[in-house]
């Protein structure tokens, strides 16, 4: 088989064998575990160091709206379990909300799996519910409930219990959080159009507004970049890329950490992308060699065509 | 057995559904149709558990019937339940019209809850425009120049001076301290085994994996251009040093290297009080200006004599004046404005009387090292002075000048760096060690302050506000600066603020007392450190769009057309959009040879952009799928074969 051939037929190529491609490009280093170090980002660096910079022990917390559902987990997960893992190891107390119902369970679950990680990793020290952080919950309302909290005198009383029922009043890390005053730093992360748009725009007073920082999903990185570049923000993860590089710099600041899934899965995608980039490559060869052959003799160029339909699911 | 069932039920159900959603890449089936209507009926059924247990019952049910009151054993509630309550029933029902939708003849009553519902969203809409938007609209006009930084400050307050030092304690002097924390990247220390310590700094740091060797080119002294060429090649990960930067700092003050470039940070001293939370520098510097212009009107007021204008002052500067202080106001009263008629004021520092005369508010407070500021032409001890004009008397007080402080250049100590995470790193063949340390840091940072400074700290410890230091100058551009706050873990590192004194039973011996978060118990927690920039918001400088800012400290505009940090991008952002609108909005016929390239340009250059955006597209949906597959490998298929 001459290699025109070959490249003839990779352009004729059924696109079920390109998706078999896919996933062996994605299941092999998830199998392996394979973690590739994560290319260092701005807006992810800014964001450390910002957490990096807030004080540990002034009585105000740091709020996570975690305005995501399972179909967008696969990258908003990692990018609020770092941010957890990393307010934890500094005893920043936080709170969890969501304007969102399908991340309820998420809510509950992820510091859990993050204290759990901590204190097995740290047996002298404790990671607690109610201490360290607190669940507000699924908050209806949207815009209303986060202007609802902005305004409230009392932010304990509006929101009056947590997931679990208890009193806000009664939980420990409340004790000093009255206003909107004491949220040192508002994180969201979503990957719902205009969500984090409404944070922006009514998550304030005349007097305050607290610093915020964002998680997006790949696919709204070029929306949230504008709130970067006009300073609303102080920090960005930019897909999963964003939470692996976040993860690295935890890595390399607590030795001993141990692994999580950021990497792996940004590595699996790595490997992903060198292979759609491979296969258009050969694709568009084919169609090319298809196309230099005499008319009727072949027919090629479905491989490029493939590969571009695939964004659009 | 039920445990087990209820932990594997749910990943095996979750894995067959997974299975089936992805088996439409093959075909369309019927195992993906019943899952997918699976999913939807799921969907819609938790939506209304949802409604009703997390917001009808919650928030309209409860309260509206009084069940969110509490009870005590004997049946009485807290509380009264009022039967105006039930006025939620309202816009509750006006609610349900909405389901008038289904109804032809009714159908008008749906659409007053249409338009309600509109109506409030667009009020919300404006309402958070503003808020939203203004800043991105503000932030988008910005030069098409690349530059330097802005300037960052670093706020830094003591307090319980005045319950610490001894009242009958001479000031003598002191400084404020603040430790600098590397930033990502750093500078080498290598010490040689011979006891050699070599410091290398800003220095370019290249791997050669050919050789397996680091070599790094030495700067300054007799070595410079010298490559030194080393073989720990495991220390590649931390070794990503700027390139080489200046370090000198000219005009002096305090200098050290920020990302590729040396910066100088001013002290100045701060007259208003300030919000950490809150403090901008706009806001702050607004104080200042506000402060300045009162001042300014008190002095320039015609009319008033020396006690009046002593007491207009002290009122627009919202503290009290020093002897030196009143006697340069008084100055300008006796003078009535006029230069070089000499009633012996002195400038800001001055102690002693210019007419030989001590206040008696201020005695012994300035202390012996208390000087003359250098050019005010004042000499100590009763010789006359000359009176200060009102703009001489404004500088000085309101102190936005370096009077105060000076650098203290023998306490920039050296650097060490993380150089890899599991301790030292050692070399046998080159008698090199690279010595790592826990922390990354850069070492102290110090800055003096004056005796009639610390003294006023501790007479009127109301005022006592701290310090701004202030980038004022330096070389390169960097947004980040980070010092050790006072909640930093070490103790050692967090700022430190020491004052030297003396006691009058003991005059030759000096004191020193030093104020440090958690040190000797100290725990005012008055210090502040705010490092990297202000918390709230990005400073008002424009910023390009790879972060470069056009406006220098000074407010002008600085053009550095060979800076690779913003010129380049902007010119690539430039050339598009010419090139695009060429393309879209010209639509005139494209025959010139110049219109036609660049139209054409346009086209490619926005189906870069496409593709781009694409390439997220296919991002997000390919991290959702590698999620699915990490569910199915690492969950799902153990878990099935251990059920098999």
């Amino acid at each position: 088989m001459t290699a025109a051939k070959v490249f003839e037929y990779i352009g004729r190529m059924d696109r079920r064998a390109v998706y078999a491609v896919i996933a062996a490009a994605l299941v092999i280093p998830i199998l392996l575990q394979w973690r590739l170090r994560p290319a260092e980002m701005k807006s992810a660096k800014k964001f450390f160091d910002f957490v990096e910079s807030l004080p540990a022990d002034d009585g105000r917390i740091v709020l996570i709206s975690a305005d995501w559902g399972p179909s967008t987990k696969a990258e908003n997960e990692p990018q609020t379990e770092v941010l957890i893992e990393h307010l934890m190891r500094r005893r920043i107390p936080f709170a969890m909300v969501s304007c969102t119902a399908d991340a309820e369970p998420f809510l509950r679950d992820l510091p859990e799996r993050v204290a759990r990680r901590l204190n097995g990793e740290n047996p002298r020290e404790r990671w607690e519910y109610g201490r360290d952080w607190v669940n507000f919950g699924y908050q209806p309302g949207w815009s209303i409930m986060i202007q609802k909290m902005a305004a409230a005198d009392d932010i304990r009383q509006a929101l009056g219990t947590d997931a679990r029922g208890t009193p806000l009043t009664e939980v420990p890390c409340m004790k000093n959080v009255k206003t909107i005053k004491d949220i040192k730093l508002m994180a969201e992360f979503t990957g719902l159009v205009g969500a984090f748009g409404a944070w922006v725009a009514f998550f304030q007073t005349n007097e305050y507004r607290p610093p915020m920082a964002h998680g997006c999903t790949s696919i709204t990185i070029p929306e949230a970049y504008i709130y970067l570049d006009s300073g609303q923000i102080v920090g960005l993860h930019e897909g999963i890329a964003g939470a692996a590089a976040y993860s690295d710099m935890l890595s390399r600041k607590y030795e001993g950490r141990g692994p999580d899934r950021a990497i792996v899965t940004n590595t699996a995608l790595a490997v992903a992308h060198v292979a759609v980039i491979v296969l258009i490559i050969l694709g568009n060869i084919g169609m090319a060699v298809a196309r230099s052959r005499p008319a009727g003799s072949a027919a090629g160029g479905g491989m490029a065509v493939q590969a571009g339909g695939e964004g659009r699911g | 057995m039920s445990d087990w069932l209820y932990a594997w039920l749910p990943v095996f159900v979750g894995g067959i559904a997974t299975l089936a959603i992805y088996s439409f890449l093959v075909k369309e089936n019927a195992f993906y149709r019943f899952f997918e209507h699976l999913y939807i009926g799921i969907a819609a059924g938790f939506g209304v558990v949802f409604a009703v247990q997390r917001f009808l019952w919650p928030q309209f049910a409860r309260p509206m019937l009084g069940y969110d009151r509490n009870f005590f054993a004997s049946g009485m509630a807290d509380r009264p339940w009022r039967s105006w309550y039930l006025i939620y029933l309202l816009p509750f029902a006006f609610g349900t019209l909405y389901y008038f939708i289904y109804s032809r003849k009714h159908q008008w009553l749906s659409r007053l809850v249409i338009s309600w519902s509109l109506g409030v969203s667009g009020g919300f809409a404006l309402k958070g425009f503003f808020a939203e938007y203004m800043p991105q609209i503000i932030m988008s006009f910005k030069p098409a120049v690349a530059v330097e930084t802005v300037e960052r400050e670093v706020l830094v307050r003591f307090g319980g001076i005045e319950k610490r030092l001894p009242p009958d304690a001479e000031i003598t002097g002191g400084r404020v301290e603040l430790y600098r924390l590397g930033p990502s990247r750093k500078r080498l220390v290598v010490r040689g085994k011979d006891g050699d310590v070599e410091e290398i700094t800003g220095t370019p740091v290249r791997y050669d994996p050919a050789k397996g060797e680091i070599r790094i080119r030495k700067e300054g002294g007799a070595g410079v251009g010298e490559e030194v060429a080393i073989k720990p090649a495991d220390v590649l990960a931390e070794t990503d040093l700027p390139p080489a930067g200046g370090t000198g700092a000219p005009g002096g003050g305090e200098a050290y290297e920020g990302y590729g470039g040396s910066h100088i940070y001013k002290a100045y001293r701060v007259l208003k009080p300030w919000d950490p939370s809150t403090v901008g520098r706009h806001r702050r510097f607004a104080a200042g200006k506000e402060a300045e212009e009162a001042v300014k009107a008190a002095l320039s007021a015609p009319g008033l004599d020396a006690a009046a204008r002593v007491a207009a002052v002290e009122k627009a500067l919202g503290r009290r004046l020093s002897a030196s202080e009143i006697e340069t106001v008084a100055g300008i009263a006796a003078g009535s404005g006029a230069e070089g008629k000499g009633s012996g004021a002195l400038r800001e520092g001055g102690a002693g009387g210019g007419d030989g005369k001590e206040d008696g508010r201020e005695a012994g407070k300035g202390g012996p090292e208390a000087k003359p500021e250098a050019g005010d032409g004042g000499t100590k001890g009763g010789a006359p002075k000359k009176a200060a004009t009102p703009e001489e008397a404004l500088a000085s007080l309101m102190k936005w000048s370096l009077g105060d402080f000076a650098p203290v250049p023998e306490n920039n100590a050296g650097v060490e760096l993380t150089v890899r995470r599991d301790g030292q790193v050692r070399d046998a063949h080159r008698e090199l060690e690279w010595e790592t340390a826990a922390r990354e840091q850069v070492g102290i940072k110090s800055w003096e302050l004056s005796p009639e400074t610390l003294r006023l700290w501790f007479d009127r410890p109301e005022i006592n506000f701290g310090v701004i230091l202030r980038r004022t100058d330096g070389v390169g551009g960097s947004l980040l600066h980070r010092f050790a706050s006072s909640a930093h873990p070490d103790a050692d590192l967090r700022p430190r603020l020491t004052i030297e004194y003396r006691v009058p039973s003991a005059p030759a011996e000096k004191r020193a007392l030093v104020l440090q978060q958690g040190r000797e118990g100290y725990d005012e927690a008055c210090e502040v450190v705010l490092v990297s920039s202000r918390p709230d918001r990005e400073p008002s400088g424009p910023e390009l769009l790879l972060g470069a800012s056009a406006l220098r400290h000074d407010g002008k505009l600085s053009v550095n057309w060979l800076s690779s940090g913003g010129t380049i991008a902007n010119w690539i952002f430039l050339v598009t959009l010419i090139c695009v609108m060429t393309y879209f909005l010209f639509s005139f016929e494209h025959s010139r040879p110049v219109v036609r390239e660049a139209s054409q340009a346009g086209r490619w250059l926005m189906m870069i952009c496409f593709g781009a955006f694409f390439g997220s597209t296919i991002m997000a949906r390919m991290a959702l799928l590698v999620e699915r597959l990490q569910f199915l490998i690492e969950k799902w298929l153990p878990s099935l074969w251990g059920a098999v």
